[in-house]
Order: C-alpha cells, then structure tokens, then sequence
C-alpha cells in the first residue's frame, strides 16, 4: 500500500465507529510507521473531529416535533370530516357555520404574534442562530442587500440601534410571510463578528394582534430579552442576550 | 402498534410519535445539510413524515424504518432538485487533485454555519453521503441503502467528497486571511 492510497483509505475512517475495522488496519500501520503519513493523518483527524462536532452542534427547530404531530392529527382531523360531511348532508348549514369557526381560530391561534415571537426567539443565541445571507457590520449594505433580495424595504431603527454594530442579515419564510433578520453586536464580548443582538422585521400584516405602536412590549423567552414595537407597516421584534436592561438600551431614540 | 427491531438491533416502536421522537432531529439535521436552508429543512423533514404516515404501512421489513424515513427523504429532497435543475453525470474514477493538507488554523476556526457553508459548495452527488458520514447515525451499509447506490459507490463518493470540503475549508479561510473581513 502506497502512502496516497493510504490517505484515501484515512479520508473515510471514523475513529470510534472503525477503530475494529480490519479495513483500516494496514493503512494505520502505514501511518504509524512514516512520519508524513502520521502528520497528515493527526491533522486530517483533528479536522474530522471539528467536523463532527459542527454536524452535531446543527440546531433542530424547537417547534419543529410539534408541528409535525400537529399536522399529523390535523391530516386525520380532515379524512374523518369528510366522511361526516357526507353522513349529515342535510346540516350543511350548521356544519359551514362550524367549519368557518374552526378554520378561522385555528388560523388566529397559528399567526398570532406571540407564536412569531416564540418561534423567532427559538432560532437564535450567541451559540446558534440561522447563517447568514450576508455577513457584514456595514448596516446601510444590510439595508441594500435586503431591499434588492425581497427583504423589508424603508424599515427604521431606533437610534441607538442604527450606531450599533451590524454582523449580518438574512430572509426567510415564516408562514408564507418574508422576515427579514438583522443580527447586531453589542460589543459586549471579543468576538465582533459573533451576533448577541436580532432584529426581526415583518410586515404588520403578516401577524395577528400585532404589538402596540410606538412602545416597546418587552418579553423574556428563555435565555432572551425581547422587545417588540410596530412603526407604520412594520413589525420589529428586537431579541438579545441578556435582561431586559439590556435589550432597553438599544431602544433608546435620538 | 408493533415492536420490532431496527438495523442497529434496538427494539423501536412503528408508532408514528414514537417514530417521529426518534428520528425527526437526525432527519432534520439531513434535511439541513443537503439544503442549508431552516425552512427547506423543516417542510423536507415534515413531508417524509407525512409520506410515512401515508405509506409507512406498505414497509414490509420493519427492522428498516431509519433507512426507509431517511431514503425517502433523500428522495424528496432529490425531486424538488429535478424542478430547477438537471444533475449533472459524474465519472467515477481516480481522484485527481491532490489530498488537501489540512492547517491547525483551519480547524481552530471551524463553525457550524461556515461548514454549512463550505458543504453547500461540495458538488452535489457528493453532498449527501458526505452529510450522513459526519452526522455518524448511518453505518456505511445503510448509507448505501439510503443513497440506492452500491457500498464501493457511497465509499468513493465520501471520500471525494471529504477531500472536497476541506480544499474549500481551507481556502476559505485563506481568503478570508488575505483580504480581511468587514
């Protein structure tokens, strides 16, 4: 065995699942025995160690479980009411009426604004959050780049906010509805390019029972302080990693 | 609803919460890979289970629900692919470049959205293999299983794919050494 076919043969070792494999065995004796083949195959495992790891740090959506048991039953739901559709034919008056209710406070209950907030807050923290579209601290190139990307337009940032430091932006779909994230640093840690501040946009329409307009609504969810405000059109909800002191001093004005 | 054993020799329960407590983070975390995209992932992992609970009856085997929930997957995955774009044909042969030499600094820097970031650059037909190598649920066996293609085929295709990633991880980060970030 040569010492690249070694290496081809090391690319697939996993240490703990092949460690007995006697596949591997002649090209670990290789590596053993010649010190190019040791320092490569040491650095290549190193890799594969921090690799593993960033697979096993991916963060699953905490709602994510939930939805689909709830999907499951609603699937259910609907094949046993259209067999008692066609069984009470003669109460399609009564049962519309009772569809209609059902249909529009499921729909409530699904897009109101406290869901968004649990949901969006559940996707970010200094350790985890979404990658970013666009990485920068520049935040007139977040604004243009979520402005020509289909993201909010025209949005407005509380004063103290606009002098903070910007680490990226991003847009997803929440329940058909564009959001538009835009992750600050606070320059409370080392790290500048680590967001510990997220400003979610959307637009005041996309959620029912939006919060007030013009006096910030402040919430703890889990390890965040949240603050959420509408302006216009638009929906804000400003999540950071601290109490509520924290996340209050971004809210300041001019 | 039945016990049985799975491929790994542990009893699981076909009962769909069960399963779906089992498997939808691993799923999840494969559906993301492939896709890089939260979203993406979430309908990816939610339509396998509701093509489960459709057609999960017709599994004859039930030692092979993991490798059932994650080919169909795969699956879905591969069939919103074929709506935008055509797969290209890959030649197996020898690897031509070089095997990356990998630097300590690179894997200082290592973090789950910049591998995120370098697999959605790995050519395609050597993104999932590569996913369910490093997300260790899948033995090569049943990667094989998943991905509907022969052992020597998936270990060819990890390996390729392996060295892949870590060219663009560390010229990743030597671009970013050389001109510096905003």
């Amino acid at each position: 065995m040569t010492s690249r076919e070694a290496k081809e043969m090391l690319l697939l070792y996993r240490p703990e699942a092949d460690k007995d494999d006697t596949e591997f065995a002649e090209a670990l004796q290789l590596a053993r025995n010649d010190p190019d083949l040791k320092q490569w195959f040491d650095q290549h495992c190193a890799m594969q160690k921090a690799l593993f790891s960033s697979f096993d740090r991916i963060a699953v959506p905490e709602a994510l479980k939930e939805q689909i048991l709830s999907e499951r039953k609603a699937h259910v739901g609907a094949s046993a009411g259209r067999k008692a559709t066609i069984l009470v034919l003669a109460a399609i008056p009564i049962l519309l009426l009772i569809t209609f209710l059902v249909v529009y406070s499921d729909t409530r209950r699904v897009a109101d604004f406290t869901t968004f907030r649990q949901m969006m807050a559940g996707k970010v923290s200094p350790e985890r959050y979404p990658v970013m579209d666009l990485e920068t601290s520049d935040l007139g190139k977040i604004r243009q780049y979520l402005a020509e990307k289909g993201g909010q337009k025209d949005y407005v940032l509380p004063a103290a906010l606009e002098k903070t430091s910007g680490t990226g932006c991003k847009i997803f779909a929440w329940r058909g509805k564009k959001v538009s994230m835009v992750c600050f640093n606070s320059g409370r840690n080392s790290t500048p390019k680590t967001p510990d501040l997220f400003l979610f946009i959307v637009d005041r329409s996309a959620v029912q029972e939006p919060p007030a307009k013009n006096a910030a609504n402040i919430e703890q969810v889990r390890q965040l302080a949240t603050a959420s405000w509408t302006d216009g059109q638009k929906t804000y909800l400003l999540a950071g990693a601290g109490d509520e002191n924290f996340v209050r001093q971004f809210l300041k004005g001019p | 609803m039945s016990l049985t054993g799975d491929d790994s020799g542990q009893s699981v329960s076909l009962d769909f919460e069960s399963l779906v407590a089992r498997y939808y983070s691993s799923l999840y975390k494969f559906a993301y890979s492939l896709t890089q995209a939260e979203a993406d992932a979430c309908d990816l992992t939610q339509q396998t289970f509701y093509v489960w609970a459709t057609k999960g009856h017709q599994l004859r085997d039930a030692t092979k629900v993991k490798t059932w929930l994650f080919t169909t997957l795969h699956r879905e995955f591969l069939e919103s692919r074929r709506r935008y774009a055509r797969f290209p044909h890959y030649e197996l042969g020898q690897m031509d470049a070089e095997l990356p030499t990998v630097s300590a600094a690179t894997v200082n820097q290592l973090d789950s959205a910049g591998v995120m970031q370098a697999l959605a650059q790995v050519d395609e037909v050597y993104k999932a293999p590569v996913a369910l190598f490093y997300l260790r649920d899948c033995s090569y066996k049943e990667i094989a299983d998943i991905l509907e293609i022969p052992m020597g085929t998936v270990k060819s295709r990890i390996a390729r794919g392996i060295a892949q990633l870590h060219t663009i991880l560390n010229g990743a980060r030597s671009t970013r050494h050389k001109e510096g970030h905003d």
